[in-house]
């Protein structure tokens, strides 16, 4: 398929788009879609381009600098010192090619940037250092892969043969979303949506990387796009609800793994990925940056501590921890957080001691709504446990 | 010699006081103080060169580092261990918090503190005034200042690097560097200044320059009798001029924004993170021509002369210079098409193409003066060709960057690494190291050695071809920029680029070697050792004092080979003498 054409009457690209070992060569890939192999059409015309131009040009200098070269008894011979009609020549025939090269850059641009009226939009979120999605019916991918040194990334889910918008914002830095395969990226920015779409042409999987640097774990802000077939999406997505009516701690999982990113930079293991590891966290004593601290065994004071840290992470800072988490502030309900907390709760041996009876933090007012599917309709309000 | 008498002519005294480098009577202290207060361009010149070489030095074990590094990928193994980290600390996350503040330090040192200063501080300040038969610059103490202010920005920078360093990128994009939070405030405050700093020495510099050029070319100099080389400092000097200050306001607002919260970038408070990056490449747009200009400039130069010929074109070349600095200014929007709309990123691209012209036209022109030259295959010639190689390479590769469809692929990936390194440092610093060898018996009255001198450029060109082609690859396969570990895939292409790394570490160690040694047992320099017919070869190498005995008079023009030298005359034979008569130069 050929990349659609910009003005009338002049022909879409009809180059070879995919010359097998040349494409692997240099992208290791074919591309993914239509419109990715339009643009490796428009690389490797480029390539052809510039390679052709070079050697001609490099050909040209070695060889008079060897035929030319200085030789005892013999002066430079005379020669023009201009030719204004070469030099016209030379400066409006290249000019010519790269007016044609700016053209179908365009074309091919423009072309991921207006999506197609059903394209469905899968919701991106770039967190220090994690990719989260939501999909349209509010749920949020639970798979996770390991992709180079990052155990924890989220496999995104799309139809093959179906468009997709990617609308994405970030929640602190720039990021940028690139799927190498699908040739293309774009910004992620703060308080601003930012989008392309993509259509997998054929089932496969594919990497995502941040392609802005953001900080420590640039390197680690991975995922993995999962191309299936279209009818098999729709029952994976639709198996991503989540049951309500599980208890707090087994949905606050269910947040942290899927929405929150929080693994990212805090272990259930007890090792140091940049936060405070959560295992045997809960009611324990926690110092703080300014020299205070949380007292052990105060649910209530520990419980407060999380839900503050978790809104507006700067207050509380853990002491030997860098200041750098994100907020959360409007990502959960405090009905959402509540269930996070209970999870972090199970994850403490003092956590099963102070009791099951207490199910979640002091959170008051109403819920919040966040995703409309994920509540599987009218929000759920708990009372105020205390 | 070109001495010609003029009829009021001043007198001076003191014929045989030596050169700029006799040291003057006194201790080693007042030699030091001599040097540092300093109002001579051709000692500033040489105090630049020693201070940006050192810079070259710092940033350049940086690089290393960097490759190093990136041998291996970084995983950590079941029972927590960290692996394929140079450097590391109880995490891996340690160890790229070292990487992301050694890349950044990469970044700033080389862009800020040696190729920016680079050419114009060193070469131009000693060349210019020669070339154009002048005894200094039109204003030597503010030059003085320029010196005093570049050393106090790199205090700052140093002082920044004490600090911890910052891990910004020597871009310092917000939001990322204006939140307290993400790196120390204190690191980020010293580096942004330090380059606040430098640009005020910049700035001076190029106003420096300008004036002499106008003003101070010797009688029979008209504009199209200069050098190259003076054609090519003017169209920098002006980009200096009128783009530095935008990159100092910009590093005051970053340091405000830091400092006071003021918003301007800050989402939270209604602020745009993208205007930072408009205000920012408002300036690092045009300064990549600060970069590259004056390597041009000394290609010019070296191919002339080491030919035998006139550059073909020398009105073109002229002009071009002045349409790449004037055209520089409306193409900064292309370092960010990820992050624009399509109305920008359009406009943005076709301006793009359109610096692209005047740039090739250079280097056709620099190929047509080989033909039917007489061309001396010494160290600086080999550099002019290695840089036309590669130079073209970056270039070319600057044009999927230009087109928009590619460049949403290849932005921010090892691609466009690839592309700047072949224009910045396979092109200015190519120029620069050629440069240097061409102009060295000029600067210090001695000879180098020659053979020494082909080798360090073919393990340059090697080692630099193996370093930086490897990351094309890179790029197009989909490995991002900045990244201080990497999927396993890409382990190959980063192992050859590191091994390259090290070859072209053993060619730059060999030129360091080869300069030293001529300066303490190399044998004494000729006053003109490659027959060039520019005016600084007529000075004594090294020159003296106020450069000439007398103000010089230009009876030819500064590539009339084909004049000047008779015809079967063997070049190795032949003193070039007095300039021809009024009236028989031709370009």
């Amino acid at each position: 398929m050929n990349s659609p054409s910009l003005i009338p009457g002049i022909p879409p690209l009809t180059l070879a788009q995919d010359i097998g070992p040349l494409t692997r060569l240099v992208f290791g890939e074919r591309g993914a879609s239509a419109l990715a192999r339009a643009s490796d059409g428009i690389s490797l015309w480029i390539l052809g381009f510039n390679i052709i131009w070079f050697v001609f040009l490099m050909t040209l200098m070695f060889y008079w600098s060897v035929r030319y070269r200085r030789r005892k008894g013999v002066a430079a011979e005379r020669s023009a010192h201009h030719n204004t009609p070469l030099e016209l020549t030379w400066t409006i025939v290249p000019s010519l090619f790269l007016g044609y090269m700016f053209y179908r850059g365009l074309e091919g641009y423009l072309s991921n940037i207006v999506a197609p009226t059903n394209a469905e939009v899968i919701d991106i979120r770039g967190i220090k250092w994690e990719w989260t999605a939501t999909y349209p019916n509010g749920a949020n991918p639970p798979e996770r892969t390991t992709i180079g040194g990052n155990t924890a990334a989220p496999i995104l889910y799309v139809p093959v043969g179906r468009p997709v918008l990617f609308r994405m914002t970030s929640a602190d830095v720039l990021h940028s979303f690139w799927i190498p395969d699908f040739r293309y990226k774009f910004d992620v920015i703060p308080n601003r949506y930012t989008n392309f779409w993509i259509e997998a042409e054929e089932p496969g999987e594919h990497w995502i990387f941040c392609a802005e640097y953001c900080g420590d774990r640039h390197s680690e802000m991975t995922a993995l796009l999962r191309a299936v077939p279209a009818d098999e999406y729709d029952r994976i997505v639709a198996s991503w609800s989540i049951d309500l009516s599980q208890p707090p701690e087994v949905l606050g999982k269910i947040m942290v793994e899927r929405k929150g990113g929080c693994a990212a930079c805090h272990s259930v293991d007890g090792s140091t990925v940049i936060g405070p590891t959560w295992k045997d966290a809960w009611g324990n004593a926690v110092p703080l940056a300014d020299g205070s601290s949380i007292p052990a065994d105060d649910p209530q004071a520990w419980d407060n501590y999380a839900r503050e840290s978790i809104v507006n992470p700067s207050a509380k800072v853990h002491a030997g921890f860098p200041p750098v988490m994100t907020s959360y502030a409007g990502v959960f309900s405090d009905e959402e957080i509540g269930w996070i907390i209970a999870y972090i709760r199970t994850l403490s041996s003092k956590g099963a001691a102070a009791g099951a009876a207490e199910g979640g933090a002091a959170g008051q007012g109403a819920a919040e709504e966040t995703g409309a599917g994920e509540q599987g309709g009218a929000p759920d309000e708990q009372p105020p446990q205390e | 010699m070109t001495t010609i008498d003029r009829p009021h002519d001043v007198p001076h005294g003191h014929h045989d006081e030596g050169s700029y480098l006799t040291r003057p009577p006194g201790g080693v202290l007042s030699t030091i103080i001599h040097w540092v207060t300093t109002i001579d361009h051709k000692k500033l010149g040489v105090l630049y060169l020693g201070a940006i070489l050192l810079m070259f030095l710092v940033g350049g074990i940086a690089a290393l580092a960097v490759r190093v590094e990136l041998w291996e990928p970084t995983r950590v193994l079941a029972d927590g261990t960290v692996t394929g980290q140079l450097f590391s600390g109880e995490t891996a996350v340690d160890g790229y918090r070292i990487y992301n503040r050694i890349f950044t330090l990469h970044g700033a040192v080389m862009v800020f503190m040696v190729i920016v200063p680079g050419v114009p501080a060193t070469l131009g300040n000693f060349l210019l005034p020669l070339m154009l038969g002048a005894k200094d610059v039109a204003f030597p103490r503010l030059n003085l200042l320029s010196w005093y202010i570049f050393m106090f920005g790199l205090t700052f920078a140093i002082l920044a690097l004490i600090q911890g360093g910052v891990d910004t990128g020597w871009t310092f994009y917000t939001p990322y560097s204006s939140t307290h939070a993400n790196n120390e405030y204190g690191a980020v405050v010293l580096m942004t200044t330090a380059a606040f700093i430098l640009g005020f020495s910049s700035i001076l510099t190029g106003l420096n320059f300008i004036v002499t050029i106008h003003k101070l070319r010797c009688p029979g100099m008209g504009w199209f009798d200069m050098p190259l080389f003076a054609w090519g400092i003017y169209a920098t000097s002006i980009i200096q001029v009128l783009a530095t200050p935008v990159i100092g306001i910009t590093l005051l607002l970053l340091i405000f924004e830091r400092t006071f919260h003021v918003g301007i970038f800050d989402p939270a408070m209604g602020g745009d993170p993208v205007m930072f990056q408009h205000f920012f490449w408002f300036y690092s747009h045009p300064v990549v021509y600060v970069m590259i200009l004056p390597g041009m400039a000394i290609i010019s130069e070296l191919i002339a002369v080491h030919s035998r010929k006139p550059i073909f074109g020398y009105r073109a070349i002229a002009f071009s210079s002045l349409a790449i600095a004037a055209v520089s200014f409306l193409v900064w929007g292309h370092h960010m098409f990820a992050s624009m709309g399509e109305l920008s990123s359009a406009i943005f691209s076709a301006l793009t193409f359109f610096v692209a012209v005047p740039t090739a036209v250079k280097v056709f022109n620099w190929i047509a003066s080989l033909y039917k030259g007489s061309i001396a295959w010494n160290t600086p010639m080999m550099y002019a060709l290695a840089f036309l190689f590669l130079f073209s390479i970056g270039g070319l590769t600057g044009l999927p960057l230009a087109t928009l469809a590619t460049d949403m692929h290849m932005h921010d990936s090892y691609f466009v690494v690839a592309h700047f390194h072949y224009v910045m440092m396979g092109g200015t610093i190519i120029a620069f190291i050629g440069g240097l060898h061409h102009w060295w018996p000029k600067i210090f009255g001695k000879m180098y050695n020659e053979w020494a001198g082909r080798v360090g450029c073919i393990l340059v060109f090697i080692g630099f071809n193996v370093t930086f082609f490897t990351q094309f690859f890179l790029g197009t396969q989909g490995m991002p920029r900045r990244y201080a570990s990497y999927i396993d895939e890409f382990q190959l292409l980063h192992q050859v680029s590191t091994v390259g790394s090290f070859i072209l570490l053993a060619g730059m160690l060999t030129h360091a070697i080869n300069f030293l040694h001529s300066l303490i047992a190399g044998p004494k320099a000729p006053p003109n050792p490659w027959g060039g017919l520019t005016l600084e070869w007529y000075a004594d190498s090294p020159p003296i004092e106020h450069n000439f005995h007398h103000e010089p008079m230009l009876k030819h023009g500064p590539y009339d080979y084909e004049d000047v030298l008779p015809p079967h005359t063997d070049p190795a034979d032949f003193t070039f003498p007095e300039p021809l008569p009024a009236g028989s130069r031709g370009h």
